[in-house]
């Protein structure tokens, strides 16, 4: 470019921005707005996800990771009393505190140990004896943390406040005998065995009958209360002799007599007879046809009978007895044959006057290739008329009429009765 | 086109910081041994320390190119007071390109205020001397979309300068060249251009600008039209 043109560019550059200068302090303030709001932006963006990420952490953390159980860390051992008479026992209670604030009663796993055994003892069960007069520790150990309880036996002898029997309710079957036992509880808190004798009597010896060693017998059903007595005070003990359980005596079967046409079927039910003189349906009982296999009917494990052939045959109900044997029912099935057709004679159409009589005939034929002649007669309009069980047709008065015989369902060949009376 | 430095993450890591990155990992690791929802606690108050104290200085010097400290507001007018005197010590040569590649004066205003606007916001770290050639890149970059915007890529506006006969390109080679003192691989880098390219622009726009007519006149104004230059 030569140098007289590059004078003027310039120097026409230099008068344009003399006239129009650029706002440089405003450019820039504007340029940093936009990086304070950008900035703003990726913090509150930034913290944001922190805070996802905590929520995420922890409810990763809590589904993944289960809680620690909790720790034993002190255990507290309590009694009704911390002051013995020598021979008296009571139970120990041991109470663990846990690290997530917890206690619960430990029974499980618990060791008891006595610091002097020759005043007090301790069993597995945390039941401590007294022993002699004097002072002991009693501690309960479990997974290496330990509680203990002061015990102070004493000489003098504790008061009698209470007795109890045990069991303090107890079921026994008619016959049976129970073993009760007597104690008492003292004024040291303690429970042993009662001195002196000890006084046994039945609200109800019908029922339950008690004798001077604390032994109840079961006599009849009912509930009869025991009860111990000595030195005024009580204790009481109910016992209940159920009913003897009923057994079944007897079985029948229902219906006892079966009438059934070839190809229909009927149910029987077995019918239960009990030592107490009820009787109930039961469906526990095994069918079957007498003869076995018998061609006249067949009954299916629900006492459904069919009807298969012409002829008789006995259906048993078999159900096992109380003692052992086999009780039965039985229902007698008789097969008859299904009536085929039925041919009433004369055919007619008949024309009697009225007053007259006209006698018709029906003859029954059978499955099996018998005739009978036992049929049901009816008039269409007995008003213009009417027939007897014998098929004798009496005629009334003028009128058309039909004459049917039916058997078992069957109808027979319609008879048209026309009364009319005579021109003459 | 227009690069603007590196992120320089390595620089961002002081001491400090990574004992502060440390220990909110270890109150983070502390929480997660804590049982059920007390371990919001010590995780909460871990990663928003990360964030916080280490994350958000970092990203703040890295990205913005703001001095480290918790403050915001300070860091800000640092900053920009900062851009101001390094803009202000290049506003002449910044004023002359403008107008020499803006025909129209308010134009060249309007963009070159655009263009130090966007490199204040964009540019990070240190402002180096790169900072004048990302500053063009961002003016080139607007002068294109406002003549795009115009619906025309070249030709004269009402007020063109001496150089408006010039395509927008050979306009912008002539002026990177002689005024701005960029090499031609610079002001292809710049362009998105290959040197080739932008010789070519320059040979072009060199014939009308080389030497002084007989009658004392730049060849410039020589120039019948610039649409018979594409011919």
């Amino acid at each position: 470019m030569n140098r007289e043109l590059r004078q003027r560019l310039l120097d026409e550059a230099d008068v344009r921005s003399a006239g129009y200068p650029a706002d440089l302090a405003g450019a820039v303030g504007a340029g940093m707005v936009r990086v304070r709001r950008k900035f703003m932006w990726a913090s509150v963006t930034a913290v944001a996800v922190a805070l996802a990420l905590t929520v995420a952490f922890v409810a990763w953390r809590i589904a993944v990771i289960p809680p620690p159980p909790p720790t034993l860390e002190s255990i507290a051992v309590t009694s009704v009393s911390q002051s013995l008479r020598p021979a008296a026992t009571i139970p120990l209670t041991a109470t663990g505190r846990y690290s997530d604030g917890s206690s619960r009663r430990l029974r499980d796993g618990v060791e008891w140990a006595s610091s002097n055994p020759a005043v007090a003892t301790v069993d597995s069960a945390g039941v401590v004896t007294a022993v002699a007069a004097g002072t002991a520790e009693l501690t309960a150990t479990l997974t290496g943390v330990s509680g203990q309880l002061v015990l102070v036996v004493q000489a003098g002898g504790a008061k009698l406040t209470g007795v109890h029997v045990s069991p303090e309710t107890a079921t026994v079957d008619q016959g049976g005998i129970l073993q009760l036992l007597a104690e008492g509880s003292y004024s040291d808190g303690s429970r042993g065995k009662l001195k002196g004798p000890v006084q046994w009597t039945s609200s109800n010896p019908g029922i339950v009958a008690v004798d001077g060693t604390g032994i109840a017998a079961a006599v009849a059903p009912g509930t009869a209360t025991i009860t111990a007595s000595q030195a005024g005070l009580r204790g009481t003990s109910v016992i209940t002799v159920p009913p003897a359980p009923k057994v079944v005596t007897a079985l029948s079967v229902n219906p006892a007599q079966l009438t059934l046409k070839e190809g229909q079927t009927a149910q029987l039910e077995a019918v239960a007879t009990y030592s107490d003189g009820s009787s109930a349906t039961v469906g526990n009982v095994t069918w079957e046809t007498s003869p076995p296999g018998s061609t006249v009917a067949e009954v299916d494990a629900t006492g459904l009978v069919t009807a298969r052939g012409i002829g008789s045959t006995a259906i048993v109900a078999t159900l096992p007895g109380a003692g052992g044997q086999l009780l039965t029912g039985r229902a007698d099935v008789a097969v008859v044959p299904t009536v085929k057709s039925i041919k009433v004679s004369p055919a007619g159409p008949l024309q009697p006057e009225p007053g007259t009589t006209v006698q018709l005939t029906a003859v029954v034929s059978y499955s099996d290739g018998s005739r009978g002649s036992v049929v049901e007669w009816a008039s269409s309009r007995p008003l213009v008329a009417s027939v007897d069980s014998s098929g004798l047709v009496t005629a009334v008065k003028e009128g058309d009429v039909e004459i049917t015989a039916t058997a078992d369902g069957v109808t027979g060949n319609p008879v048209t009765i026309l009364v009319r009376t005579s021109p003459d | 086109m227009c690069e603007l430095p590196k992120r320089r993450f390595l620089s961002s890591l002081n001491p400090l910081r990574l004992v502060l990155a440390v220990l909110a990992l270890a109150v983070v690791a502390a929480g997660w041994l804590l049982p059920e929802l007390v371990s919001a606690i010590p995780i909460g108050a871990g990663l928003l320390t990360l964030v916080a104290a280490v994350l958000l200085p970092a990203v703040k010097e890295i990205e913005f190119g703001l001095s480290p400290g918790f403050k915001l507001s300070p860091a800000l007018k640092d900053r920009e007071a900062e851009l101001r005197s390094v803009f202000e010590l290049q506003r002449g040569d910044m004023e002359y390109c403008a107008h020499l590649l803006c025909p129209d004066p308010e134009t060249a205003r309007r963009l070159l205020q655009a263009a130090w606007s966007q490199a204040a916001a964009a540019w990070r770290g240190p402002l180096t001397p790169q900072l004048r050639v990302y500053t063009l890149c961002v003016l080139i970059r607007l002068i294109r979309k406002d003549e795009i915007w115009r619906g025309s890529g070249r030709g004269p506006l009402p007020e063109g300068g001496l150089l408006a006969s010039l395509a927008l390109e050979e306009r912008i080679v002539v002026v990177l060249h002689e005024f701005a003192n960029l090499t031609f691989a610079e002001i292809a880098g710049l362009t998105d251009r290959t040197t080739a390219e932008v010789l070519s622009s320059w040979a072009a726009a060199h014939a009308l600008t080389r030497g002084p007519s007989l009658d004392g006149k730049p060849a410039l104004e020589e120039r019948p039209s610039p649409d018979e230059d594409l011919k």
